[in-house]
């Protein structure tokens, strides 16, 4: 769990977001996945449930990347059921990846995490569902608009559960006129967008780290509250955020 | 222009809202379907795909107030009918749906109120034609459509403005202007477009504001000259650009009062001496002290 991103947000392991989706994005070069780490790990440290959704990893590799940051077992949370995962990669390849119409990809990962979330009922209320990540969707021939579709359901079906959703679109991947990143920003409540130094790698800043929060007007009016921009680096246990020429190769 | 679009049915047939995805609103939408609910004999068909259709009744509480004649369509938190369409490419349902309830010839007059151009169909062809036939019935009294500008490709956009007869759109980034939200308010700027039945097309920006019950006013703006001297050369220097710096460069109320309180040491002792300042001058053992004045010779 990545104390300094909870600082910047505002959030705790009691004020972890309930109901409102975030979506982590990163373009120009940087790779957000790691981001996914953090909201497991924080998440079943507030011993709350956590259905995994994973379209590009196993599950071994979550539970190596959760146990070096954060210390957490997810092999004993799977076990103990605090923790569902959905192994779509483990399927056969011609039910999802080969062979099938690019419209029912979604339509039924979109079953599959429905009847995982509604077997959990009430338990699962506080939780998260996590997808890693919708940009493998785009890869394998799904259209861009069931997978908007797929996003606006899966965030009406974890408000309708009480549990968050997070969930992974990397920016650079998509060259459509109208993105996925786009299409599907409307559901979320929060944004987390990483992005890669213009100047090239540096071992000691990553990148760029922007944390937008939305809140609806009572007029139905959105307003967007932005974090003080940040510069970032990531080790295996730690992400650093400080503010844009502070690093430590700087001062 | 703009209040009487929002509160007056008869002004146009088709009024697309426009909003942008980097600035996210509702509100007119919001403001048009209360006013709407007011239309007497007239059934209110709302057609949902980004919101609930609590989220809508939490926000405008129509039911709770007794508007009876409002039916939700909730499309975003039903994903039955998309499940259960399994041709390709996904026909889309709602078409039909919309077909089924705007077409019963019962007389009874209805406005259509829908949040996302995927009321009416997944491409170009399809809200086209919805939109055209929606028009063409007359027991259909106004289409209201929400739509993003950058999820709605420049060929799609131009069949909408042809089909529409009014559209309101924001006005961003004016340099003379800052929008303001608040609890009770919004105060921001749009531009409407109204094209008459004599061919006419009136463009006007406006400011609007909408206030208490979702209750819309609005006049003609003018940006201010931009040739113009300003009238004052004040510099907000509290204006802290939120997202370049990580310290606040603005003064809490508290720290105003402080600040105001904190007599400065020189200050203090010049208020105590109601003489003009002296300088007194005591000569070291090096220094040739003369009493002569230097400037004698200058004849001053």
């Amino acid at each position: 769990m990545f104390d300094d991103l909870n600082r910047l947000a505002g959030w705790t392991l009691q004020t972890l977001p309930r109901y409102e989706p975030v979506l982590i994005s990163d373009m120009e070069g940087a790779d957000c996945s790691f981001l996914l780490h953090h909201f497991i790990s924080a998440y079943l440290k507030a011993d709350r449930r956590i259905v995994l959704v994973s379209l590009s990893q196993t599950f071994p590799h979550y539970a190596v990347a959760g146990s070096k940051a954060s210390s957490v077992n997810l092999n004993r949370a799977r076990q103990s059921g605090n923790l569902k995962f959905i192994d779509i990669l483990s399927k056969s390849p011609d039910e999802y990846l080969f062979g099938k119409d690019g419209h029912i990809l979604a339509k039924n990962l979109y079953s599959d995490v429905q009847r995982c979330v509604e077997e959990q009922g009430k338990e699962l209320e506080g939780g998260v569902v996590v997808i890693d990540d919708l940009t493998n969707l785009l890869c394998v021939g799904c259209p861009r608009e069931d997978v908007a579709r797929l996003i606006q359901y899966l965030t009406a079906l974890c408000k309708r559960h009480h549990c968050c959703l997070v969930t992974v679109i990397h920016r650079d991947i998509d060259d459509d006129d109208i993105s996925l990143f786009d299409s599907c920003r409307i559901f979320f409540s929060y944004e987390i967008t990483l992005k890669g130094l213009k100047s090239g790698h540096s071992k000691d800043v990553h990148g760029h780290l922007d944390f937008l929060r939305k809140v609806e007007s009572p007029h139905g009016r959105t307003m967007y509250e932005h974090a003080p921009l940040q510069h970032y680096r990531v080790t295996d246990r730690r992400l650093q955020l400080f503010a844009p020429g502070t690093s430590n190769a700087v001062l | 222009m703009l209040k009487r679009l929002v509160n007056d049915v008869t002004q146009c047939k088709l009024l697309i809202i426009e909003d942008s995805i980097e600035q996210h609103d509702n509100s007119l939408l919001y403001s048009c379907l209360k006013a709407r609910c007011k239309e007497p004999n007239c059934q209110i068909e709302v057609f949902l795909f980004e919101h609930s259709a609590e989220e809508i009744e939490k926000t405008l509480q129509l039911k709770q107030r007794g508007v009876a004649h409002v039916n939700y369509h909730d499309f975003y938190s039903n994903a039955q009918s998309w499940i259960l369409s399994q041709d390709p490419p996904d026909r889309n349902t709602h078409e039909s749906l919309l077909h089924g309830i705007v077409d019963v010839e019962n007389g009874t007059n209805r406005v259509v109120v829908a949040d996302s151009l995927s009321a009416f169909g997944t491409n170009l062809n399809e809200y086209g034609h919805a939109l055209f036939s929606l028009k063409c019935k007359r027991n259909v009294l106004q289409v209201i459509l929400l739509i993003h500008r950058e999820l709605t490709s420049d060929e799609s956009m131009k069949c909408l403005k042809y089909l529409s007869q009014a559209s309101i759109r924001p006005l961003i980034n004016q340099p003379s202007f800052k929008p303001s939200v608040s609890s009770t308010s919004i105060r921001d700027l749009c531009q409407v477009e109204i094209k008459k039945d004599s061919g006419k097309v009136i463009l006007q920006n406006e400011l609007y504001t909408i206030k208490n019950d979702f209750e819309v006013d609005s006049r003609v703006w003018v940006p201010e000259d931009e040739d113009a001297l300003p009238q004052n050369n004040h510099v907000d220097v509290n204006a802290t650009a939120k997202h370049d710096v990580t310290f606040s460069l603005q003064l809490t109320e508290r720290e105003k009062a402080q600040k105001e309180k904190l007599v400065l040491p020189y200050t203090k002792e010049s208020t105590e001496s109601e003489e003009s300042s002296k300088i007194y001058y005591e000569a070291d053992d090096g220094d040739d002290f003369d009493d002569e004045d230097p400037d004698e010779d200058l004849e001053i």
